[in-house]
């Protein structure tokens, strides 16, 4: 062994926790914006017909970014309880974007601790 | 003590209410059928009135606000739809500030002045909504800390097509108005702050059939004594 190849073990291993926890994290945003999160307080989406939530996607649109995203039209009104925003459903909520955006830092930290 | 959200919500409400006005004449200001003029020699333009800023009179007859049309020259300030003629009087204000107008949670809206629901078509209007956000607990023993992380969204709804300047200073006030670090103290005796890992931010404006809208969103932290 060589102080090179214990570096290059250290850094291996941190690659491998890194996408060990971009993954966790991805997941944790995904589950937050579409069915709630307590670490965050996003209420998830409200779901009468489902449709709203089925239409929240995840694509990762470059290395280390993934986008999830709806493109239905009425998603920003419930996302923002905009002017006639209509909540038919028992479950969920709005602004749920916004609360894991606030909550993210915690969300890492949370994901991070569970990885040890 | 435990966590009053009643207090947090009254005290951003307050908060808000105290934003400065963004623009602001007092004068000898007469009101015409096109607008508003003022002959004390003072400039609507150097005050800082633009398109799209809704006018709120104090010292007039008709207190009905009024949205600025173009073009804004130092003497006149176009009015859509015109106001109820009044001579030049000393001592009035026109003033573009947080919108008189507001919807707060679970009141109703539009309010209602001698039993008539307030017409909203072509105004500024404040929503909010207070989102209480989760809790965890900082510190153990007696006297244990308990951090709340709530979030204050306020909802900036302005005439459409009428430009980006008016609504954007607007937000631009609000997002200057909670900046990171700032504290409020509550009747609880507790502190709220706008957190500052996660500053407060604004979105697009988007335009519906309507009204165009700015969404500010505000995080919070406040760290109280679980008793």
């Amino acid at each position: 062994m060589s102080f090179a190849s214990d570096v290059a073990a250290h850094q291996a291993r941190l690659r491998e926790r890194f996408a060990a926890l971009e993954m966790a994290v991805v997941d944790h945003v995904e589950m937050s914006i579409k069915v709630g999160c307590s670490v965050t307080g996003a209420p998830g989406q409200p779901v009468d017909t489902g449709a709203l939530l089925s239409s929240y996607q995840r694509e990762e649109v470059a290395p280390h970014v993934t986008e999830i995203a709806s493109t239905l039209v009425y998603a920003p009104v419930i996302e923002t309880n905009e002017r006639g925003a209509v909540f038919k459903s028992a479950v969920g909520g709005a602004h749920s974007i916004a609360m894991t955006r606030v909550g993210f830092p915690a969300l890492v930290d949370h994901e991070a601790e569970k990885l040890g | 003590m435990p966590i009053s959200h009643t207090a947090i919500v009254l005290a951003l409400r307050t908060h808000a209410l105290a934003l400065p006005a963004i623009v602001s004449s007092t004068g000898t200001l007469a009101a015409t059928a096109a607008g508003y003029t003022r002959s004390d020699g003072g400039s609507f333009v150097t005050d800082g009135w633009i398109e799209g800023m809704e006018a709120v009179p104090a010292g007039f007859t008709q207190t009905i606000p009024g949205i600025v049309a173009p073009p804004v020259t130092a003497s006149t300030l176009p009015i859509v739809g015109g106001r109820t003629v009044q001579a030049d009087g000393a001592g009035r204000t026109l003033s573009f500030g947080f919108p008189p107008l507001r919807e707060w949670e679970n009141d109703e809206f539009p309010p209602k002045v001698n039993g008539v629901p307030v017409d909203t078509a072509g105004r500024y209007y404040v929503d909010e909504d207070y989102l209480p956000g989760p809790a965890a607990v900082r510190t153990t023993g007696p006297g244990r800390q308990v951090e709340h992380t709530p979030t204050y969204v306020l909802k900036l709804y302005s005439p459409p097509a009428r430009g980006i300047l008016a609504p954007y200073a607007l937000a631009d006030a609000l997002l200057a108005h909670f900046a990171p670090h700032t504290a409020l103290l509550l009747s609880t005796g507790d502190v709220l702050r706008v957190r500052g890992d996660v500053a407060p931010y604004r979105g697009q404006l988007t335009v519906r059939e309507g009204y165009a809208l700015i969404v500010v969103t505000i995080p919070l932290r406040l760290r109280t004594n679980s008793t």
